[in-house]
C-alpha cells in the first residue's frame, strides 16, 4: 500500500485530536484506494470551526446534487461519517468497481447503492478501527444510508443533531482525489467535540 | 430571533436552518434550499400581504435557552411565526398555511430512527397549528426526496422543487 500524504493547516488547536482523527480519515481513505485499486491521496485536512447552517456549503450549497454515503458511529456516544461526491465521480467509482458503466445518471439501482453503501462502509470500518484501537474499545459503522439528492436534505440529519447543541460546529473535513483528478471526495467527521472528549 | 444572513440577490432571502423571516408588502422571496427532514412553514396573509417562512429542524427540544432557540422547534416556531406574522399586519383567520418537507431521505436499517425525524416533525407541526386553531391550506410532506420551497410574497403564491424534477405549485 503506497503512502498516502496529508497536509494539516497550521492553525489547528488540539493536535493531539486531531492526530487521531487524520490518522483515521487517512486509513479510511487508503481503504478506498485498494477497493478500486488507484492510489487516492487526502488533499487537504482540517479542523473547522464554522455555522451549521454552512456546512452545505462544502458540497456546493444546499441545492447541489451530491451521492452521499452515512454511517453512524455506535459503540460510544453520537458520532456521524459522511462521505460525499459529486454524481459524477459516484458513477466513476460504481464503474470502476463493476466494470460497466451506470445504467441511469439521474437514479441509483439497487446495485450501484449497494457498491457505494459498501465503499462507506470500508471507510466507515477502517476509521473507527483506528479510533477504537487508540482507545482501547469497540466502535461500529452502522449499515450505511446512500442518498443521491440536494446536499442539504442529506446533511439534516447531521446538521439537525448539532444544532441541538448551538449555532456553531467543529467538523474535521478532508478532501480526497486520484492524482489525475478523475475520483474525488470529501469525507466529513462530526461531533469533533465528542472525540476531543474521548481522547482527553 | 435569528433572522436570515443570506441574501441571494436584492429579491430572493434563504432561510436557513433555525431561522424565520417576515416582510410586508415586499417583492421579495422568501426560500428554503434543500429540505430533507426539516420543515418550511410557510404562512401569507393575502389582504395585507404579509407573508412568513420558518426553517424548522427538529419536533421539539428540551433545554430551550434564549430566543434563539425557537425557531428550531417545531412545538415553538409555530407560536413563533404566528406572533411575528401579527406583529406586521397579519390577522390570523386570514392566513393561508402551507407546509414542505419532512421527507425521509432512507430507509436504511439499524439507524435508530435518525431517519424518521421528517415524519415526527410533521406531526409535532400538525399538532402545534391544529392546537392554534390554523388550518392547513396545502402541504407537501414526506417521501424520500429533498425540497426547495419559494414563496413569493407580492401574491403569496408558493412552489417546490425536487432534484431533477420541475417546480410545481402548491
Amino acid at each position: 500500500m503506497e503512502n498516502i500524504e496529508t497536509s494539516i493547516n497550521d492553525d489547528l488547536s488540539d493536535r493531539g485530536t486531531i492526530k487521531l482523527v487524520s490518522e483515521g480519515i487517512n486509513k479510511a481513505v487508503s481503504g478506498l484506494s485498494g477497493m478500486v485499486g488507484r492510489q487516492i491521496v487526502v488533499n487537504d485536512l482540517s479542523l473547522k470551526k464554522m455555522m451549521v447552517k454552512e456546512v452545505p456549503d462544502l458540497f456546493g450549497g444546499p441545492e447541489a446534487l451530491m451521492v452521499g454515503v452515512y454511517l453512524q458511529a455506535n459503540g460510544y456516544g453520537e458520532g456521524h461519517m459522511l462521505v460525499g461526491y459529486s454524481p459524477e465521480t459516484a458513477f466513476k467509482l460504481i464503474s470502476a468497481l463493476l466494470g460497466e458503466s451506470p445504467q441511469s445518471i439521474e437514479n441509483l439501482s439497487e446495485m450501484e447503492q449497494s457498491v457505494l453503501g459498501e465503499i462507506g462502509n470500508i471507510m466507515g470500518s477502517f476509521f473507527l478501527g483506528v479510533l477504537a484501537d487508540n482507545l482501547g474499545t469497540r466502535l461500529l459503522p452502522s449499515p450505511p444510508a446512500v442518498m443521491m439528492d440536494m446536499a442539504g436534505a442529506i446533511l439534516d440529519i447531521p446538521l439537525a443533531n448539532m444544532l441541538k447543541h448551538g449555532e456553531d460546529t467543529f467538523i474535521m473535513a478532508a478532501t480526497f482525489s486520484t492524482p489525475d483528478g478523475q475520483i474525488d471526495g470529501k469525507f466529513l467527521v462530526v461531533p469533533v467535540p465528542v472525540i476531543k472528549n474521548i481522547y482527553n | 430571533m435569528i433572522m436570515p444572513t443570506t441574501v441571494k440577490n436584492e429579491d430572493m432571502i434563504v432561510i436557513g436552518m433555525g431561522e424565520i423571516a417576515v416582510k410586508k408588502q415586499s417583492m421579495s422571496v422568501l426560500s428554503c434550499l434543500g429540505l430533507g427532514s426539516c420543515i418550511a412553514l410557510c404562512a401569507y396573509d393575502p389582504v395585507s400581504k404579509v407573508g412568513g417562512m420558518v426553517h424548522i429542524v427538529l419536533p421539539q427540544g428540551g433545554n430551550k435557552e434564549g430566543e434563539n432557540c425557537l425557531a428550531k422547534y417545531a412545538d415553538t416556531a409555530v407560536p413563533l411565526l404566528l406572533q411575528e406574522m401579527a406583529k406586521n399586519g397579519g390577522i390570523r383567520s386570514r392566513l393561508v398555511v402551507k407546509l414542505v418537507g419532512g421527507a425521509q431521505l432512507s430507509l436504511a436499517l439499524g439507524l435508530d430512527g435518525a431517519f424518521k425525524t421528517g415524519e415526527r416533525n410533521t406531526a409535532m407541526v400538525i399538532a402545534a397549528l391544529t392546537k392554534e386553531g390554523i388550518p392547513v391550506a396545502a402541504m407537501d410532506v414526506g417521501g424520500n426526496r429533498g425540497r426547495t420551497v419559494r414563496m413569493f410574497l407580492d401574491t403569496g403564491k408558493v412552489t417546490v422543487r425536487t432534484a431533477g424534477n420541475e417546480t410545481k405549485e402548491l
